[in-house]
């Protein structure tokens, strides 16, 4: 009587183990959230007002599934007087409509992030296929180099 | 000896015993659970309805600073000096309860940290007119020291605005769009030096079962 018992606690737990594993992989798999990130496209230069050059380049895409459904096909930087204006072009490489939010955020000369924060997450739709321009300006004179964060919803 | 007639009757009957301490307790404690609270990200995107949210205000505020700071021919006044301003209201002609004095406060916040612009406030002139007063009539302090009357600087422009929706509903779907309108007029010469408008829809379906 004992050992049977045992055995049949023992295939249970096996089961269950399994079980779980399995959940686990397949819930990691389409529900990744931490997938690539990196340059996908050229970066931004522009001069500064005080003659030097500053270069942005990052794009944060914190989703595999979004970064392979959209493309940063243009980073581009302009200085208005002394305030820095950023645009980046996205691309949808899907029909679906993708639904994601972005947010940038501002260095300085010495690569510290100006006004930490204070910047929101800004929803948007990217229809099938379509392209979007996303910019936004500097919030003071001291910036000089932008980054843009995107993240699916 | 046998497993299953000598531990399973008594686990099973400390399991029921359990089961029972454990129900009339929470019939003591009447079913209730305190709430879980955890702070959120004040710049996460809040759809919850389609009323007025802090992601509107925070799309409006920004919106309107990037364009201020941007416009050619403010950039050309902002490159010499920096303006003065005063805020006032934006008319709320919604149907909802907002309150567009945040909005503007926010918008104020955001130019004035730029460092392009200084700003006037009206809304704190008896509070100033109190300490001024008592300053200069009060007795309390060196009169040589205090701050005299009429010295203070005047605005040279004034921001005002107008905040309104359009609200279309039909069975279970709704739809708001929401407009909201800044302008920079020069006090001087009463021309609108500067003015944008924000654009934002919103749209909820409520599904089919549900309560």
């Amino acid at each position: 009587m004992q050992p049977q018992i045992g055995r049949t606690f023992n295939r249970q737990i096996r089961c269950f183990t399994v079980l779980a594993a399995g959940c686990l992989l397949a819930g990691s798999a389409t529900g990744c959230r931490y997938g690539s990130s990196g340059i996908q496209a050229n970066a931004a230069v522009a001069q500064t007002p005080e003659g030097g050059v500053s270069t942005s380049k990052y794009v944060l895409i914190n989703n595999t599934k979004l970064a392979n459904g959209i493309q940063v096909v243009d980073l581009r930087q302009a200085f208005a007087n002394d305030i820095l204006q950023a645009q980046v072009t996205v691309v949808s490489k899907s029909s679906r409509t993708q639904n994601f939010q972005y947010k940038f955020q501002w260095y300085n000369a010495q690569g510290s992030e100006v006004e930490a924060d204070r910047f929101p997450w800004t929803p948007v739709a990217l229809y099938g296929f379509d392209s979007k321009s996303l910019s936004a300006t500097a919030p003071n004179p001291t910036v000089r180099e932008f980054r843009i964060n995107i993240r699916a919803l | 000896m046998d497993f299953r007639s000598s531990v399973l009757p008594s686990f099973r009957s400390s399991v029921l015993a359990a089961a029972a301490v454990g129900g009339a307790a929470l019939l003591a404690g009447g079913c209730v659970s305190a709430p879980t609270v955890a702070y959120g990200d004040a710049n996460a995107v809040q759809s919850v309805t389609t009323e007025f949210s802090s992601t509107d205000l925070q799309m409006i505020a920004a919106k309107m600073v990037d364009s201020m700071l941007t416009f050619p021919p403010v950039m050309e006044v902002t490159a010499i000096r920096r303006p003065i301003i005063s805020v006032d209201r934006v008319k709320n002609k919604t149907m909802q309860h907002v309150d567009t004095e945040s909005i503007t406060d926010t918008i104020r916040t955001k130019l004035l940290r730029s460092g392009k612009f200084r700003f006037i406030d009206r809304t704190t002139d008896d509070v100033t007119a109190a300490e001024l007063k008592a300053q200069n009539e009060g007795g309390l302090t060196d009169p040589n020291k205090a701050v005299a009357f009429g010295q203070q600087e005047s605005a040279e422009y004034i921001v005002t605005g107008n905040f309104s929706e359009i609200t279309q509903t039909a069975g279970r779907v709704s739809d708001v769009y929401y407009k909201f309108t800044l302008n920079l007029k020069n006090l001087r010469t009463g021309i609108l030096e500067w003015s944008d408008e924000k654009e934002i829809r919103k749209t909820a379906k409520t599904s089919v079962i549900g309560f």
